[in-house]
Order: structure tokens, then C-alpha cells, then sequence
């Protein structure tokens, strides 16, 4: 049996305003944050080495280099980005930009310093529109945030929390939170969309923080007690259908402690995609999944109220990229809690890997249909291992 | 053992005094001494080895066919960073007619770094290696047009327009280094056979989309096109059509108006062979085990959807079609054994239900076309990656197995057998590489000579090998765990992205860094297409051949002439002078072509028995023949003419010339047909054989003639050893054939094994079954690895029994 497990390691990234609402729309300001240290700027797309240093994802379209000085923020020239419609195409595509700069002898991944992020965005989809933004660590992901953009210029700040990030030892020896990367996402519409990127920059404070520490109680998957398991969540799918979630103890499946209550909007084109919520490598890194022998039993607890529930859901669990199990539709009933649990030996024998299987968990994912009746209302918690006695 | 005689005893040596300036302190700088010199294009030639004995090579030569790519090296050997130019120029023959310059591409050879040898088989060391191919203009912009080291090459890809006249070209191409400037004589021959646009083999090598997000910034259909088009540039297929992904969403809407704009497009296109179909993921329940699964029913509309257009559009969309569901790729491996067997059957089920379904419910107002779409639809074949073993159970298959796993007859057989049982006449084999297997085999790997990449596809011809499966070609990322893809910080650096092997998974470069929209290929891609035109000029000869009659076996004893200096098995023959027999074997290929298309001649049977080469010949009335400079005497057989050849094998090195005269017009072949064998009898080893687990060697006399008796007592393993050293059988030699006699009624099985003069230990040679009486056995010499463990030194003999039992050994043979 298992003992209680602590991880120096973990921190959480927890985003200013609603407390545990870890979505936010926070409108853009072009006002700069005041800090003690400095601002450094990480790319102003001036040169063909500085695309280099970032990547696509999601089959976002394409990035180039723009000269047209009408697009420009500053200097001679931006990013120009083509978000490419491709409605098949599920999820949120978006940008990857590098901290580590080792070709141009820089290297910024060490946030112990660091109090924000901004960027210049040039909407030029004729249409308010919005941008997420993700800090991105070896651990997992931190919080995406989305941010409105008008048509034109804005300029997006973000505030970083320090103590959130995970505290990682690298190659030196120095134990630091390290961000790998920023994640810059943007919204797919009917047709090809154009933005124009200028500035990321970064902003350093001298002012110190303390790490938080994170800790599961034995067989301890992931109990929603702690403020920290539902800031670490991700929302999953497209930015419309990004669920909304915080946490709350008066509706909890044990009858103390916290759930997590997810609100997950209605869709206006029924698309037919699977947005979700996603307990993340940082998250299931904590849990010593290759102990568990193949008759443990992974649990959760589910509910949603009479009005406004959802009906069904779907559980993945994942290794890295590669989807390892995924149930059959798990129906909720209205106004009670249900417990869904599937055997370690049933959730590997479905892929039957060495590669991906339980032992190599990264990452938990729970999923409902895109769909157009109205929002939708979720509780989970208590995800657990059982044992047969 | 034969070498290429050096070209031209004119080098190009010329002091550069650059500057004339002083230092602070008076010195004037040293002059940088530079050398032009040229080299084929079948080898990597390192930034920094010293390659001095080279420098005399002064002529850049190509022999080529028309409609057909080849290249050549200009190498500027002296000191880094002095800048170069290269003019081609426009080249004529001797009637004054016309190369033009533009047939000829020049590139700038950019170099990457490897530090660790992981091929260990592999003649070659760490360093910097050539890999991407800058096209000059490029360099030139981009200010890259500068040495970076000893070695600087440029690579010249001719590329031999269909109609060009045959014949030998010549002229001369100009490089300008740190402002001199030195002339390069050039020398091309255009052969007198066209190789077809048609390609004849088939491939699926992937690139996977958000490679493309991360290398170009660019996961367009444009732009998947461009990396789609650059493959079949080379003679590739791609794993899946542009616009969409193999493993995509649903067949409706956009996705499905794209693809079939793709299917329509590309099944008219000769460059394609063929196409992998797209599907989405399910689950399904197998044996009570929910499994990963296709979604067979998106995949069955899919397929009436494709059906419904070949009827309206009268274009057969499963012509080419293929399946590759590649979710249990590599099943032997990684336990996927009953998702393989499920999704196999099911798949198999699913194509020939919907076309029976379709058969009566299509209304096509061709019925021969309908049959004929149905009938492709029904037999549309589904491949698994992954050695063949015993849990795979499935109707119909294409098994891909790794390329080393046709190294025996056995195994090939054991192959051909499946795929024959599953689709019959249509049966179809393939293979794969990735960074398995490991040199001598044949790779793409950077450490590994250029000819692996190439003879890969004579070993596919040789061995009826249709199909040639890669995993990637774009590997934009730096893939250090089974889950974490790192960002490159150059996509030109890092030779080993994916864990320990130096290449695998990229035959590109992104454009994007200098302006090209679409990948830059790399020397080893330019190998590859080297090796599928060859194959296709392989398929033409034997289309000829069997135009005339020559049988199969007739044909494969003549393939095996012009492969047994390149490869044994499917290992390659690794030595110095590799690249001169390969040059050699094009040759004879290129004769052997002219002589059967332009002059319908061919060789109907070639064999050596006693030391004499014995070789049948038919050509059409009308053409005269030559052999070795003898006027041939024919016999007629219906409208053809026969003649017969007899070579004794006594040099070292004996050749077949044949030249056929028809309409004024000379056309020449040659062919080595080896070199004299040795032959000992084994008596003459008996003091150098001992049984080590017990029993008498003796000398028995066996149908008149003398062997060497090895009388094994029962023991728990029966082994007798040999001392061979006197043989001299080393990497320069073919096959040793060893004659043993068994005096048993019953078939026994042996093993022999082979320890080098510079090995420690042995190793498993062949494995065989003695049936009663004389056994011919031979074994190809790349058996014995004579590169890494030095000559021949002894052999042992293991009886797989446990009982007494007695063989004899007669003549050894060492051929080359």
C-alpha cells in the first residue's frame, strides 16, 4: 500500500482575477506592466533565424515573414499568420515560440524572474476575435488564458505566476521554475483568418516567491481537494467550446472536500468534436502508475444536476500522444453521483502495447460531444485506484 | 580485383595569392593552394578527409540514359571560407549536337556533424558529412557559396532531356575560387534507351504535417502538395495523398471534395504507383478485449463515395489504392498482434463486401470497366508492418518486413509464400528500413556509404520486392524519448534526431531557411532515386527479355552477373573499389538495354560450368554479332538468329564484349563474368582438421574421386573444425562453395560457422540440410564479414544431431 507521496517538484500556475475560474477573457490592454528589471524581447520577427525558433501546431496554415509596414508594430518588420479554416481539423491550432535562444546565445527559460509576457496582435479577420496564450513546461502545461482582440493593434499582457510553475533541476544544477515555451493559440474560422505578431516580450522583476508544493494522498489519482488539481486543468478543443470550471465543496461525491464543476458552452456550428478537460502530465506525473497491479481499479465519481446536465462522457487516457484506452459512452445520471471504474488490465489490454499502456500514463482526458442544446453542466471527482481485496 | 583507371594525369593546382596585404606586424599572408578535382556521384566524400590521391581526377563524368537523372562531384580541396562560383556550360557531341546548359542543376553540399558511429559496420568515421543539397542560386543569396572546410563538393545532377540524341558529349564547366579561376572538362554520355516516366515500383514514405508546422511554418495543402511532388521527383509515393492526413476525420465535406480531387489527379499521374487510403480510429471488440480499431463503416463510405466518382468521372480510383493502418505498425514488436489480425480481416471483409454490395447496385453503363473497379476495390491490399510470425493469422495481407529478412533463399521463400497465399498472382512484396537493420544491410543512414541507399533497390528487383516502405522523411524535431519531441534549434544541424542513428527519419530539409517553397532534398534522396530509376530500367530489360522468350530462371542466372561485385544476399559488399563495380554493373546494364531495344538482342542463357563460361545469345535477322571480337556464326530458330559463346574463365578477370551491328548502327555491351575460381580438394586439409567433439578424420574415396571423411561420435553437439587460411578468401572474393557428401539415408541439418583471422569468435555462416549423397553449398562471402573480421580463417562443420554420424567433404571452391 501506498504511502503518502510527496513531490518536491510541482508548483501551479494560478492566473489573477477569478480565483479558481481558470478560464479568463481578460480584455487586452496596451498599458505595460511596470517592473524592476527590465524588459527583454524574445522575437520582433526581424530576421529569417528568429522563425526559426518557432513551430506550428494543430495544422494552424502558415507563418511568414511580413514587410508591409501597415502590419508592422515596430521596427521593419512582423510575423504575418494565416490560420487556415480547415473545420475537420479538431482543436486549437497554434504557435510555439522557444525560450531557450542557444543559437542566438540566450536563453530565457529560467522564470524565476519573470513577472509577464506580452505580445502586439493585429487583428485582421474584420471581426473581434481572440487569442490564447500558455506558458509550456517539460511537466505539462500551464493555464491557457484567452484574451479578446479588437480589429487593429492590441497589445496582450500577460502576468506570470511564478510559484505555479513546476521547480525543475537542469543540466547545472540550478533548480529553478523553467518554462520551455510560450504557446500563442488562435481561433479557427469558416474560412482563412490573418494576424499579423509583433514584440513578445518579457518582463523581470526582483521581487521574490515561494514554490507551492503538491501532494496526493495514497491511491490518490486526483481528489479536486486541492486548489492547485483544478488550476492545473486544461480545457481541451476549440476556443468557443472551452469549458469554464472552478472548484466548489458543496456538491462532492464523498461528501467533503472539493469537486470540480464544469460548465462546457453550446456550440453554434456542431462540428462534431470533442472538447474536454485534461489532467496533465504534471498532474499524473505525482501518481506511481507502474505499482498498480492489473486487478487495481481506476475510479471517478461523476454528477450532473437535472437541469442543464450533461448526459454523457467520454475517458482517454493517454501516453504522450498516443491514446492507450478510451471507454464507451459513460452515461451520467441526473441529480446523482455515479462511479465509473475500469481495471488496469482492461485499460491496457485495449491497445495491448509495451509501449503505451497504464505504466506510461501521461495525461487524462475527459470528453463530451460538441453539441447545440445550451450549456452543459459537469461534476467529477475522487479519481482514485481501488483494489480488490 | 579490378580498379577504375585514374581519368587524367592533368590536376588542377594553382597558388592563390588572394591579398597582398600585411599584418600589423609586417608578415604577408600565406597563399591558400586549392585543388579542383571531380569524383562520381555514388559516394560521400567528407568535409575534412584528406582525398590527395584524388586530385588528378580532372574530368566530371556522367554516363546517363535519357529522361534520366544521374550526378557528379566538383570538389575544392584547400583551405575554408574562400568563396566559389560555378558556370555549367552547354556541352556537344561529335556531330555538333547539343547538351544544353540547363539540363544540368548544380548544388552546394552542406555538411553536418556526426559525433557518434552507430553503423559500426560502416567504413566511415565520425566528421561532416555531405547531406543537404543547397541549389547554387540559393548558396549564392544566402552568402553560403564558401568553403567550410578541406573539402568543399558541389554536386551536378544532369538530368538527360527524353529527346536528346544519343552519344558523348563534352565541353567544359568553369569554378571560380577566391577569384581564380579553373576549368573542368566534362564528359557525358547519353545511352540509347530512354527510361519511362512510368514509375514500376512502389513506395509509401511519409511526411508528417506538423513536421511541416514546425520546419517550413507552413501545414497548407500548398505546401503538402510541394513536399508530395517533391517525392514523386524521386520516384516516391507518398504515405497519403495531400489534403488530408492518413488517419483523418470524416469522409464528407471538404475532406472528402479533396481527396478525391487528389485520388483523381494522382491515379492519372505515371509517377504513381500507388496510394494509401484514409481512415478514422474506432474502437471494436475482439476476443472479449475492446481494441484499437479502423471505423469501418466511415471506411466502407468512404469506399462507395470513391466508387460513385470512378463510375461518373470513368476513372478507376482503386487502380492504385492501398491500405497502411498504421495504429499496429511494427506488431511484432509491440504486441499488437490481435489489433493486426482484427483490423487485417475486418479490412479485407469490408473491401470485397462493399464491392459485391456495389456489384449490384452501381449502375455503370461500361461493364468491363465496373468489373474491373470492382474487382480492384475487392482486392485492394492491406499492409502490416512487421516480421511474419506465427500469432498472425489473417486472410490477405502485405506483409512489410524489414530488408534484412530477405537475406536467404529460406526466407524468401517463406515471404513469397504469404503474400502468394494471400492475393495470388496479385501478391505483392515489400520491405522497409528505418534505423534497423544496421550496415552491411542496406540504409539511409548519414554514416553510411551512398551505395546502400542505392543498391537497396537492385536487392528489391532481385528478390521480386515490389514495395519500399519509410517511416519518415521530414523529421523536423529532435526525438530523444518514446514521448518527447524537443524543438531543433537548427534544422540544418543534429544528425541524430531520432535516438541512435545518425539520418533516420529525414531525407529532407525545410525550405523555408533559404527561400525555397518545399523541401531541400539531401545527397542520400538523390541516391534513392538513383537506385528507382535503376529499378525501372531493370523492369525494362526483363519486359525486353521476356518479349523474346527468355525464361525467368534464364534471366535471374544474368541479373546475378550484374549484382555479385554490389551485394550478397541483402548485404551489400562493402570494400574499396565498390562504386567502380557498380559503375561497371550500369554499364552493362546500359549495353545490355541498347542491345535488347535498339538491336533485339539478348542473352538467352548464361552459365559456367568447369571453368568455362558458356553464354547463348539470339538476335533478330538482320543483325550482326560480335563476341570478344569474333565474328559470331548464327543458327536460325524461327525469325531470330542463336549464337553461342564460350569464355574460359582463366584471368583473373574475364569480360564478355558484344557488339551487335543492325542498320549501319554499332551497339556495345560488356559484362564481367568474374575471375578464375580456385579449387582445392578438402584431402589436402585433413592435418588441418580436427572433430573437437570426437571422432576420426580420414580419406574415403566416394564415386571415384577422393573427400575428406569426418566420422563424428555421438556426443551431446557434433563439431569439426577446418583451417581454411590457405583459400585466401577475403572481401574481394563471392561465394565459397563447399561440396559435402552424406552418407546417411536421412536429411541432416548442419551449421557452418566462420571465424576471421582478426575475430575472436564465430559466427553463423549458413544453416543447410545435407540430403543423402552430393550437397552443393553456397555460401555468399559477405557471410563471413571478412571487412570487420579479416580473411578466412577456419570453419567449423556442426551436425545438428546428437547421434554418430558421417560426412565427407570434397572440393572447395573460392569464386571472383
Amino acid at each position: 500500500m501506498k504511502k503518502w507521496t510527496t513531490v518536491l517538484l510541482s508548483a501551479l500556475l494560478l492566473f489573477a482575477a477569478s480565483g479558481c475560474d481558470s478560464e479568463e477573457t481578460t480584455p487586452t490592454t496596451d498599458e505595460q506592466p511596470t517592473v524592476d528589471t527590465g524588459i527583454h524581447t524574445i522575437n520582433d520577427f526581424e530576421t529569417n533565424g528568429e522563425f526559426g525558433l518557432i513551430r506550428l501546431f494543430g495544422v494552424l496554415g502558415r507563418v511568414e515573414q511580413n514587410t508591409d509596414k501597415a502590419y508592422v508594430k515596430t521596427g521593419e518588420a512582423s510575423a504575418k499568420v494565416i490560420v487556415e479554416s480547415n473545420p475537420y481539423k479538431p482543436g486549437a491550432p497554434y504557435i510555439e515560440q522557444a525560450f531557450n535562444l542557444k543559437k542566438a546565445g540566450k536563453d530565457y527559460t529560467n522564470f524565476s524572474d519573470v513577472a509577464a509576457l506580452s505580445i502586439d496582435v493585429y487583428n485582421a479577420t474584420g471581426a473581434p476575435s481572440r487569442v490564447g496564450m500558455q506558458l509550456t513546461y517539460e511537466v505539462g502545461n500551464g493555464t491557457k488564458k484567452y484574451y479578446d482582440l479588437q480589429a487593429g493593434w492590441n497589445t496582450v499582457t500577460m502576468q506570470v505566476k511564478r510559484e505555479y510553475i513546476p521547480q525543475t533541476t537542469d543540466a547545472y544544477d540550478v533548480t529553478a521554475p523553467f518554462v520551455n515555451g510560450l504557446k500563442i493559440y488562435f481561433e479557427r474560422g469558416v474560412e482563412d483568418d490573418t494576424y499579423y505578431i509583433d514584440n513578445l516580450k518579457l518582463y523581470k522583476t526582483e521581487k521574490s516567491y515561494s514554490p507551492i508544493v503538491m501532494r496526493l494522498k495514497e491511491n490518490e489519482i486526483c481528489s479536486f481537494d486541492s486548489e492547485w488539481q483544478v488550476e492545473l486543468l486544461e480545457p481541451e478543443g476549440r476556443s468557443d467550446l472551452m469549458a469554464a470550471y472552478m472548484r466548489v465543496s458543496d456538491i462532492t461525491s464523498t461528501g467533503s472536500g472539493s469537486a470540480v464543476r464544469v460548465e462546457a458552452p453550446a456550440s453554434s456550428s456542431d462540428l462534431d468534436s470533442w472538447p474536454g478537460i485534461y489532467l496533465n502530465k504534471q498532474m499524473t506525473a505525482l501518481v506511481p502508475w507502474s505499482e498498480y497491479p492489473d486487478n487495481a481499479r481506476l475510479c471517478f465519481d461523476v454528477y450532473a444536476p437535472e437541469e442543464s446536465g450533461m448526459e454523457t462522457v467520454w475517458l482517454s487516457m493517454y501516453s504522450g500522444q498516443t491514446r492507450y484506452f478510451v471507454t464507451d459512452e459513460l452515461k451520467i445520471i441526473p441529480g446523482k453521483w455515479v462511479t465509473y471504474s475500469f481495471s488496469v488490465q482492461e485499460m491496457n489490454t485495449q491497445m495491448n502495447s509495451l509501449k503505451y499502456n497504464v505504466t506510461t500514463t501521461t495525461g487524462i482526458v475527459l470528453r463530451w460531444e460538441e453539441q447545440t442544446k445550451g450549456t452543459e453542466i459537469v461534476y467529477f471527482d475522487n479519481f482514485r485506484m481501488e483494489f480488490a481485496d | 580485383m579490378k580498379k577504375r583507371t585514374i581519368a587524367s594525369v592533368l590536376s588542377v593546382c594553382m597558388l592563390v595569392t588572394a591579398y597582398a596585404c600585411e599584418t600589423e606586424t609586417g608578415a604577408e599572408t600565406k597563399p591558400v593552394e586549392i585543388n579542383v578535382w571531380t569524383e562520381g556521384g555514388a559516394e560521400k566524400l567528407l568535409r575534412d578527409a584528406d582525398y590527395s590521391s584524388r586530385y588528378e581526377n580532372d574530368t566530371l563524368t556522367i554516363k546517363a540514359f535519357k529522361n534520366e537523372y544521374e550526378s557528379a562531384q566538383i570538389m575544392i580541396s584547400g583551405e575554408s571560407d574562400q568563396e566559389y562560383t560555378v558556370e555549367t556550360a552547354a556541352l556537344k557531341n561529335a556531330a555538333g549536337e547539343t547538351l544544353s546548359k540547363d539540363a544540368f542543376a548544380l548544388y552546394h553540399q552542406k555538411y553536418i556533424s556526426v559525433t557518434h558511429i552507430r553503423d559500426t559496420n560502416s567504413p566511415t568515421a565520425e566528421g561532416y558529412y555531405p547531406d543537404a543539397l543547397i541549389p547554387m542560386d540559393k548558396a549564392v543569396a544566402y552568402e553560403e557559396n564558401v568553403t567550410t572546410g578541406k573539402n568543399q563538393g558541389i554536386w551536378v545532377t544532369l538530368n538527360v532531356p527524353e529527346d536528346q540524341p544519343a552519344g558523348t558529349y563534352t565541353g567544359a564547366f568553369t569554378v571560380e575560387v577566391s577569384g581564380e579561376s579553373y576549368n573542368v572538362p566534362v564528359s557525358v554520355t547519353v545511352y540509347d534507351y530512354t527510361l519511362s516516366d512510368e514509375v514500376h515500383s512502389k513506395s509509401s514514405f511519409s511526411f508528417g504535417y506538423e513536421y511541416l508546422g514546425w520546419g517550413e511554418l507552413d501545414t497548407s495543402v500548398e505546401m503538402q502538395e510541394a513536399y508530395y511532388e517533391a517525392l514523386l521527383s524521386y520516384r516516391l509515393n507518398a504515405q497519403q495523398l495531400p489534403g488530408n492526413e492518413m488517419v483523418y476525420v470524416l469522409p464528407e465535406g471538404e475532406s472528402l471534395e479533396r481527396f478525391l480531387y487528389y485520388a483523381d489527379k494522382y491515379t492519372k499521374d505515371p509517377r504513381v504507383s500507388t496510394f494509401n487510403l484514409p481512415f478514422t480510429m474506432s474502437t471494436a471488440i475482439y476476443e472479449g478485449k475492446s481494441i484499437n480499431s479502423v471505423d469501418f463503416e466511415q471506411f466502407a463510405k468512404l469506399l462507395r463515395e470513391m466508387a460513385t466518382y470512378s463510375v461518373e468521372n470513368k476513372i478507376n480510383l482503386f487502380e492504385k489504392a492501398s491500405t497502411y493502418f498504421i495504429f499496429f505498425d511494427e506488431y511484432d514488436l509491440n504486441g499488437t498482434t490481435d489489433v493486426a489480425n482484427y483490423n487485417l480481416n475486418k479490412g479485407t471483409e469490408v473491401c470485397e463486401s462493399v464491392a459485391a454490395e456495389l456489384a449490384e447496385t452501381l449502375v455503370c453503363d461500361d461493364a468491363e470497366f465496373l468489373q474491373e473497379m470492382l474487382a480492384d476495390l475487392a482486392g485492394i491490399k492491406h499492409k502490416v508492418v512487421g516480421s511474419l510470425t506465427d500469432g498472425l493469422q489473417v486472410k490477405a495481407a502485405t506483409s512489410v518486413p524489414l530488408i534484412s529478412r530477405y537475406e536467404t533463399e529460406a526466407e524468401r521463400q517463406t515471404y513469397t509464400d504469404f503474400a502468394k497465399e494471400c492475393y495470388g498472382d496479385d501478391a505483392e512484396l515489400w520491405c522497409y528500413t528505418c534505423l534497423e537493420p544496421r550496415t552491411p544491410h542496406p540504409t539511409y543512414h548519414i554514416e553510411d556509404i551512398l551505395a546502400s541507399s542505392r543498391l537497396l533497390s537492385w536487392m528489391m528487383y532481385d528478390y521480386d520486392i515490389v514495395g519500399n516502405l519509410y517511416w519518415e522523411t521530414a523529421l523536423y524535431t529532435w526525438r530523444q524519448a518514446a514521448f518527447g519531441d524537443y524543438q531543433l534549434q537548427d534544422y540544418y544541424d543534429t544528425a541524430m534526431r531520432y535516438p541512435l542513428t545518425n539520418g533516420d527519419g529525414f531525407l529532407f530539409y525545410p525550405g523555408r531557411d533559404y527561400g525555397v517553397y518545399g523541401p531541400i532534398g539531401t545527397v542520400r534522396i538523390h541516391s534513392i532515386r538513383d537506385g528507382n530509376e535503376e529499378y525501372d530500367l531493370l523492369y525494362a530489360l526483363e519486359e525486353a527479355y521476356q518479349k523474346y522468350g527468355v525464361s525467368e530462371e534464364n534471366f535471374n542466372a544474368l541479373y546475378r552477373y550484374l549484382t555479385v561485385d554490389l551485394y550478397a544476399g541483402t548485404r551489400v559488399r562493402i570494400r574499396d573499389g565498390l562504386t567502380d563495380y557498380m559503375a561497371q554493373s550500369r554499364e552493362s546494364l546500359a549495353g545490355l538495354l541498347e542491345l535488347a531495344y535498339n538491336a533485339e538482342t539478348v542473352i538467352e542463357e548464361i552459365k559456367t560450368i568447369d571453368g568455362v563460361t558458356s553464354v547463348k545469345l539470339s538476335a533478330a535477322a538482320g543483325v550482326s554479332l560480335k563476341a570478344n571480337g569474333e565474328t559470331l556464326t548464327p543458327t536460325a530458330n524461327g525469325d531470330r538468329n542463336e549464337y553461342t559463346v564460350n569464355v574460359p574463365m582463366t584471368q583473373a578477370s574475364n569480360v564478355l564484349n558484344v557488339q551487335a551491328t543492325v542498320a549501319g548502327k554499332t551497339y556495345e555491351m560488356s559484362l564481367q563474368l568474374g575471375g578464375a575460381s580456385a579449387t582445392v580438394n578438402a584431402i589436402t586439409l585433413k592435418d588441418k582438421t580436427t572433430i573437437r567433439s570426437g571422432g576420426e578424420v580420414s580419406i574415403d574415396e566416394i564415386d571415384g574421386a577422393q573427400a575428406l571423411k569426418l566420422a563424428y561420435e555421438a556426443a551431446d553437439s557434433l563439431s569439426a573444425e577446418m583451417d581454411v587460411s590457405v583459400l585466401n578468401v577475403t572481401e574481394s572474393k563471392t561465394t565459397l562453395i563447399i561440396h559435402i557428401y552424406s552418407y546417411s539415408d536421412n536429411a541432416i541439418d548442419i551449421k557452418l560457422l566462420s571465424k576471421g583471422a582478426n575475430a575472436t569468435r564465430y559466427i553463423t555462416a549458413i544453416e543447410t540440410t545435407l540430403q543423402q549423397g552430393w550437397n552443393t553449398i553456397e555460401i555468399p562471402v559477405t557471410a563471413f564479414n571478412c571487412t570487420n573480421n579479416g580473411a578466412l580463417e577456419s570453419i567449423r562443420i556442426n551436425v545438428q544431431s546428437t547421434q554418430a554420424t558421417d560426412i565427407a567433404v570434397g572440393k572447395i571452391e573460392v569464386g571472383g
